[in-house]
């Protein structure tokens, strides 16, 4: 049953249209019975395309809607995959994915930072100050950076700025500005104390490994904090 | 003749056409993988009764929520049938159900009035 046709009835009217024409009979009444038919079957095509054109017409419109509106979700749910929801910042992940990309085109300094104290801030005022604290140090973050360099929160008050093709006494300068814009002045969340941050900073060549770039500075960090917190050392 | 019932499919909508009551109901989606086959064997069934003649009232429910353009084709022809038998005296009611926010059905329903004026078209917008 499969040569059932969605043109059936259009189909045989045009194919009695072709019999006469073949049969090149001189019998006018049967050209006119043929062209009456065919041109009621084309009217009637024509109508029914009208209608169908312009509910596919309807239906591209729509579609492309959707998918409009589907890419922006799958642009803001990527965009929440890869930021950190209380700064904006980039996330764990993200930051390392960044670091590997960075290395492969050229060389690159890491700051790491870790808020001090930050357990006592938490416990002392409550996890909303100690929110507020971490947006208020992104912020003063990227206000010192000025567009230089990715800003990340690789856990929870710690930290990280890559800055690509950054030498090291640079990046230690950077970070010494950083280091004074926190703990300069006091942080409105939290006037009864200051914010201080402690800073490790490291440097690769290009085609260094991130893995170790890190640790680097991270043990960098953890002399920042064993010689007296807020400060800024760079790796041995 | 025997009333016609095709129960509903994942593509292909329920037909309950009982051609004693002069009630024809069409309900659910259609797009059905072969639509001029689907279609071509209700619609011949539909023929077949509207010409056994009588000029009493037919009553034609559809409610169809989605049916693709193979089946729009296939549905212009069954109209078309039902749209002859009233122009030739018959009183053929069509009440057309569709979603109160489906836009795309209630104007198809409106173009269906338009082309088969013949029809006594009746909307009825349904509360999802």
């Amino acid at each position: 049953m499969s040569d059932v046709d969605l043109f059936e009835a259009e189909a045989e009217a045009l194919e009695r249209a072709n019999g006469v024409l073949a049969s090149d009979t001189g019998d006018f009444a049967r050209y006119r019975a043929a062209l009456e038919e065919l041109v009621q079957h084309y009217g009637q095509l024509m109508r029914q395309s009208r209608r169908l054109i312009s509910r596919s017409d309807r239906t591209e419109r729509e579609l492309n809607l959707l998918n409009a509106r589907l890419q922006q979700l799958s642009d803001e749910l990527d965009y929440k995959a890869r930021h950190d929801n209380l700064t904006g910042a980039l996330n764990r992940g993200a930051v390392f994915e960044s670091a590997h990309r960075i290395l492969e085109q050229s060389a690159m300094s890491v700051v790491v930072l870790d808020i001090d104290f930050f357990k006592r801030i938490n416990d002392e005022f409550g996890h909303p100050t100690g929110d507020a604290v971490i947006r208020e140090l992104v912020d003063r973050l990227r206000l010192a950076l000025d567009g230089v360099g990715v800003v990340g929160r690789v856990g929870g008050e710690e930290f990280s700025i890559l800055l690509a093709g950054v030498a090291l006494d640079e990046a230690v300068a950077l970070a010494e500005r950083i280091r004074q814009a926190i703990a300069g002045e006091v942080f409105p969340c939290m006037p009864s104390r200051p914010v201080t941050s402690s800073f490790g900073v490291s440097w690769s060549a290009a085609g260094g490994d991130f893995e170790d770039a890190y640790a680097r500075a991270d043990e960098a960090l953890y002399q920042a904090k064993r010689g007296g917190r807020n400060r800024v050392e760079r790796e041995a | 003749m025997d009333n016609l019932f095709i129960a509903a499919s994942a593509s292909s909508p329920e037909v309950d056409f009982r051609f004693d009551e002069r009630t024809l109901s069409l309900k659910g989606e259609s797009y059905p993988e072969n639509a001029a086959q689907f279609w071509g064997e209700i619609i011949a069934t539909l023929r077949r009764f509207l010409d056994e003649g009588g000029d009493a009232g037919i009553t034609v429910n559809v409610a169809l929520a989605y049916f693709n353009s193979s089946s729009t084709k296939m549905l212009f022809s069954l109209f078309d049938a039902l749209n002859e038998k009233a122009e030739s005296g018959a009183e053929v009611v069509l009440n057309w159900y569709h979603d109160e926010d489906d836009d795309t059905i209630f104007e198809f329903g409106q173009e269906l009035q338009e082309d088969f004026s013949a029809l006594v078209f009746n909307d009825h917008a349904v509360q999802s």
